[in-house]
């Protein structure tokens, strides 16, 4: 039991280390899948601390439960042994050092769900405030004062696009702006990016920011392909871009910083010719080892649990 | 100015004094409130209420009110997106809005025309193309 919470808490810190010191090159393979291909790869990239930790901290405390159900509490991590990171029971130093750090994660994971949770009364403000000054057209769209398009609101999304923008760009530009924005409210974008930035806080800081930012990206260009087949044309939706970025520059001024790396890439992006949107070779046989790696760690299980055993009394005598 | 929010019904008599100019109870009753099948108190309550959120000025004419709206449509939505800028940023950063054009991203004008010249010389790459 002990070896195999220690030999899954020793590969989930080898991931997140993994992932942490290579997340540039593990993360450019993606850049060239489809964007709602690579949704659901960054999801599932975002998803495996989760999933480590929750097998974990079931192992952890199944182990207790199984001994409660059995009635042999008193054998549950006899002695202060290393014998189980979260005794509930009989709880050693290293249990309480793990249930406190526990609890401090999760204190944090609160902090954030709870930011984000005002997130939502935020936009149920604004969503209220908008409806006093909102025209609404026959497709549902609001039109408000401003120059800037958006979605807002959960679990109903209201597509609202500025007057100021309606009156400078061409009814071509118009349709994709409005195009894409519903496409936001069809997929449901925004439960997704809530979502995103919920999982982004159980990596390391830098991680999560990263993946966050690819997971914005790719919800943004799956939403260019939607405006660009509703006009067909991919370049009305990158000159409406680029309009709607200078109209917001100067509403709002222009920032001395060059924030704008995901607007390049959603430009590059609608310029460039369409691939095949494969992975590279490489990474099909990096998954393929993984998995193989796996199945014999399934089969090689009990030397390894004797190794591991071996290891920790080493380490005690 | 903070734009408070509007009731659905505060709403209707704020257009109704915009479009009509200044009006009383009775009046805005007769427009708003009988087709909404609500008494004259209600309409006094929310031109009341609207007085209070200085949405509206008021002058007593004989034992009456007559209320004005106190800005006009074009300052009232100006403002109102302006106390929304808060909250939306404050959704974007929860997930809860997507932009066409991130909320906080800027690019410099050098930028965006280097962009446009892209857009350009993809353009111009199809029509030879096609050609």
């Amino acid at each position: 039991m002990a070896s195999a919470l220690l030999l899954l808490s020793v590969c989930a810190v080898i991931l997140a280390g993994l992932l942490n010191f290579f997340r540039a090159p593990l993360l450019r393979p993606l850049a060239q899948l489809s964007p709602r291909v690579r949704i659901r790869w960054i999801v599932g990239l975002m998803l495996t601390p989760l999933a480590t930790g929750a097998a974990v901290v079931t192992l952890a405390l199944g182990h207790c439960v199984m001994h409660h159900v059995m009635g042999t509490v008193e054998d549950c991590a006899v002695g202060g042994a290393v014998e189980c990171a979260f005794c509930l029971f009989n709880p050693s130093p290293v249990s309480a050092v793990t249930s406190a750090f526990a609890a401090v994660v999760g204190l944090g994971v609160m902090y954030r769900l709870s930011l984000i949770g005002l997130g939502f009364l935020h936009a149920r403000r604004a969503r209220q405030r908008l409806s006093a000054v909102a025209l609404c057209g026959p497709d549902g769209v609001w039109h408000v004062p401003g120059v800037r398009a958006f979605v807002i609101g959960w679990p109903s999304p209201v597509v609202c696009v500025g007057e100021k923008l309606v009156q400078r760009l061409d009814p071509d530009a118009v349709r994709a702006v409005t195009a894409h924005e519903q496409g936001h409210q069809e997929r449901g974008d925004l439960l997704l990016r809530a979502l995103g930035r919920a999982l982004a806080m159980t990596h390391f800081a830098p991680v999560g920011a990263q993946l966050l930012a690819s997971l914005d990206l790719a919800i943004e260009q799956a939403c260019d392909e939607h405006a660009s087949s509703t006009v067909r044309d991919p370049l009305i939706v990158a000159d409406a871009l680029i309009l709607a970025a200078r109209l917001q520059n100067e509403e709002e001024g222009s920032s001395p910083q060059d924030t704008s790396h995901a607007l390049a890439a959603r430009i590059e992006a609608l310029c460039a010719e369409p691939n095949g949107g494969q992975l590279p070779a490489w990474t099909r046989w990096t998954a393929r080892a993984l998995v193989a790696s796996a199945g014999l760690g399934v089969l090689l299980s009990h030397h390894i649990h004797q190794l591991v055993d071996q290891t920790i009394h080493w380490i005690h005598s | 100015m903070e734009v408070p929010i509007l009731g659905e019904l505060e709403t209707a008599v704020l257009e109704y004094l915009w479009d009509h100019g200044t009006s009383d109870a009775k009046v805005v009753h007769s427009a708003l409130g009988v087709a909404r099948e609500i008494t004259l108190s209600t309409i006094q309550s929310t031109l009341e209420r609207l007085h209070r959120k200085q949405l509206l000025i008021r002058e007593r004419v004989c034992h009456a009110y007559r209320y004005a709206a106190a800005c006009t449509r074009a300052e009232f939505r100006a403002h109102a997106m302006a106390s929304v800028a808060g909250d939306l940023h404050g959704a974007d950063s929860a997930g809860v809005m997507a932009a066409f054009v991130d909320l906080v991203a800027r690019a410099d004008r050098r930028k965006l025309d280097e962009l446009a010249d892209l857009v350009a010389v993809a353009r111009a790459r199809r029509k030879t193309g096609a050609a």
